[in-house]
């Protein structure tokens, strides 16, 4: 037999070695019950960071929209923080039913913890027309001028005449020659810029202090579609002129046209004295301007119709009233200038460059025209969120 | 045949009731060692699962309380909270869904402790559906309204065996987290 087991020597290392092995045992057993709470506490730790992941993606994406409401890119794994995130964008392309909504959806990863979030965003509508009248840089009244308004939605201007109604601003200056009354709020964003003749007084608030208001442009693709769509002269009656090369509209003395409904494009519009433009019965037409327009003495537009009926768009730069114009209509010019003559009477809303009232002529502010919209700020805004 | 073996000289009874006296002594030392690491251990287990607990449920209150109000009908209320109760208003499967989180008494684990020390079942309620327990070692929840859209919410958890070494609370552990929550759907 071998000799060396016919000694003892040794156990103690076999003891030990056991020993060694059951502690080892036990503590390897202690490390991964500890282990297992730490993978637990990260995992919790990963799943907070991602939900934070999934929520900068949302945001981002967000400010992007609202830099171009067309932005539909999204992002794609796009490294933040400990994880990276992940963007999607659906709008009506996609889902007719999202209409205007753009949906950003948000997924946000740290290791293999996982959230998302979805944001939903709708445009901001363009009301243009809250003002009676806002012009970019001034507003001057020549004396006994007035402002007051009226609401065509619920009935005549005689029953709904509100003297104190109807505001009026600007980013520069309101001046009034005397005995001018302005029926509702006269707001500038220029330090000290209203000023009042003697006896002129304002019946709403007076501040000086707005924020400047920087007037939107119509895009030029708006104009070109009216161009392409035009329903003049198809949808016109009457006795008129009208060029179709040159877009130039023109009536001559005592002449009238009536429009039907839809979008006229013309390069100029001149009425001579006591000519007539009216609108079809229930007709809602809108006319995009790339010029001016000069109405001649005692010349009348949609009289006692509507203004929301009859939209003016212009990229023009003047729009002229001869003395005793009657105008039923809404004017969008952010450059032009407006000139008022004496005894016109306007009712509807204006938005201009410039606006100038000649000596007793009175503005009367349709209030039904505060709520027509025109377009989009380009701006978006949150109306819900939720995580997935 | 080996020379060994036809020795019969073996231990004295003495070498034996030595070696017996000092296994016994190691062995008895070595099994009191085991059972306060395995008190410990357990202590351990106990603590880690009650902040678990704590972490896990304010985690999922949270995430519900985030999107409350989510599509809801205007004019409609987004949270209510009455006592340790928190109903969570929203709109995703139902005009108004609504989500209920309440604390009810956890008889299997209460038995056998001091009154005030009994741990409560977190219960989650989805509409019509049967309540379900979310976990089962709250001690209690607060719910502090900061402002309009903001709520801080505070979950304390317990441990589920008394515990020697922890002299205070009748030797109940208690651990409690908080989070503020920002409510998007009321501060968009």
């Amino acid at each position: 037999m071998n000799k060396r087991l016919n000694t003892n020597r040794g156990s103690a290392l076999l003891i030990a070695l056991l020993l060694t092995a059951m502690l080892s045992l036990i503590a390897i057993m202690a490390v991964d019950t500890s282990n297992t709470d730490i993978e637990l506490a990260y995992n919790q730790s990963n799943l907070e960071s991602a939900f934070y992941n999934a929520e900068a993606g949302a945001k981002r994406a967000f400010v992007a929209l609202n830099d171009d409401d067309d932005w539909r890119t999204g992002y794609n794994n796009t490294g933040f923080g400990q994880g990276a995130f992940s963007v999607q964008m659906f709008d009506s392309v996609g889902t007719p039913a999202l209409f205007d909504t753009v949906v950003i959806r948000s997924q946000g990863n740290v290791q293999d913890a996982q959230a998302e979030v979805e944001l939903w965003t709708v445009p901001v509508y363009y009301y243009p027309f809250t003002y009676a009248m806002w012009a970019d840089a001034w507003i001057n009244f020549d004396q006994a001028g007035c402002t007051d308004s009226y609401n065509s939605d619920s009935g005549t201007y005689a029953s709904t005449l509100l003297p104190d109604e109807g505001d009026i601003g600007t980013n520069g200056t309101i001046t009034t020659a005397k005995l001018v009354t302005i029926g509702g709020d006269a707001f500038t964003a220029t330090a000290g810029g209203i000023t009042l003749g003697a006896g002129a007084k304002v019946l709403g608030d007076t501040s000086t202090t707005k924020d400047s208001v920087v007037l939107p442009e119509i895009p030029q693709s708006e104009y070109d579609w009216a161009r392409a769509h035009s329903v003049a002269s198809s949808g016109m009656s009457g006795t008129f002129t009208y060029n179709n090369s040159t877009k130039a509209l023109t009536l001559g003395k005592n002449a009238t046209v009536t429009l039907t409904s839809g979008v006229y494009y013309f390069s100029t519009i001149t009425l001579g004295q006591y000519s007539n433009i009216a609108l079809a019965p229930g007709a809602k037409v809108t006319i995009y301007m790339s010029g001016n327009i000069t109405f001649g003495q005692y010349s009348k537009v949609n009289t006692g119709g509507q203004p929301a009926n009859l939209q003016f768009f212009s990229q023009g730069t003047s729009l002229a009233f001869n003395q005793g114009c009657e105008f039923y209509a809404s004017f969008y010019g952010p450059d032009a200038h407006i000139q008022y003559d004496q005894t016109t009477q306007v009712y509807g809303a204006l938005v201009a460059n410039t606006i100038k009232l000649d000596q007793g002529a009175c503005f009367h502010y349709d209030r039904s025209l505060g709520k027509v919209v025109h377009g989009t700020t380009g701006e978006m805004i949150q109306v819900a969120w939720k995580e997935l | 045949m080996c020379a060994r073996l036809q020795n019969n000289a073996g231990y004295t009874i003495l070498e034996l009731l030595i070696a017996l006296l000092l296994t016994g002594i190691i062995a008895a030392s070595g099994f009191a060692f085991y059972v306060s690491m395995h008190n410990s251990a357990s202590v351990q287990e106990d603590i880690s699962n009650m902040q678990h607990t704590a972490r896990s449920s304010l985690q999922e209150i949270a995430k519900t309380l985030r999107m409350a109000g989510y599509k809801l009908p205007t004019g409609h209320a987004a949270f209510q909270v009455n006592g340790d109760s928190l109903f969570v208003y929203y709109s995703d499967t139902k005009p108004v869904d609504t989500v209920l989180y309440y604390l009810d008494q956890n008889t299997f684990l209460a038995s056998g402790k001091p009154s005030d020390w009994q741990p409560m079942f977190l219960m989650k309620k989805v509409n019509s559906a049967a309540p379900s327990i979310f976990s089962d070692v709250v001690r209690s929840i607060d719910y502090n309204i900061i402002d309009a859209s903001t709520v801080e919410v505070s979950i304390e958890a317990q441990t589920i065996r008394a515990d020697d070494t922890w002299e205070r609370d009748s030797g109940f552990r208690s651990f409690t987290s908080t989070e503020r929550v920002s409510i998007r759907n009321l501060s968009i």
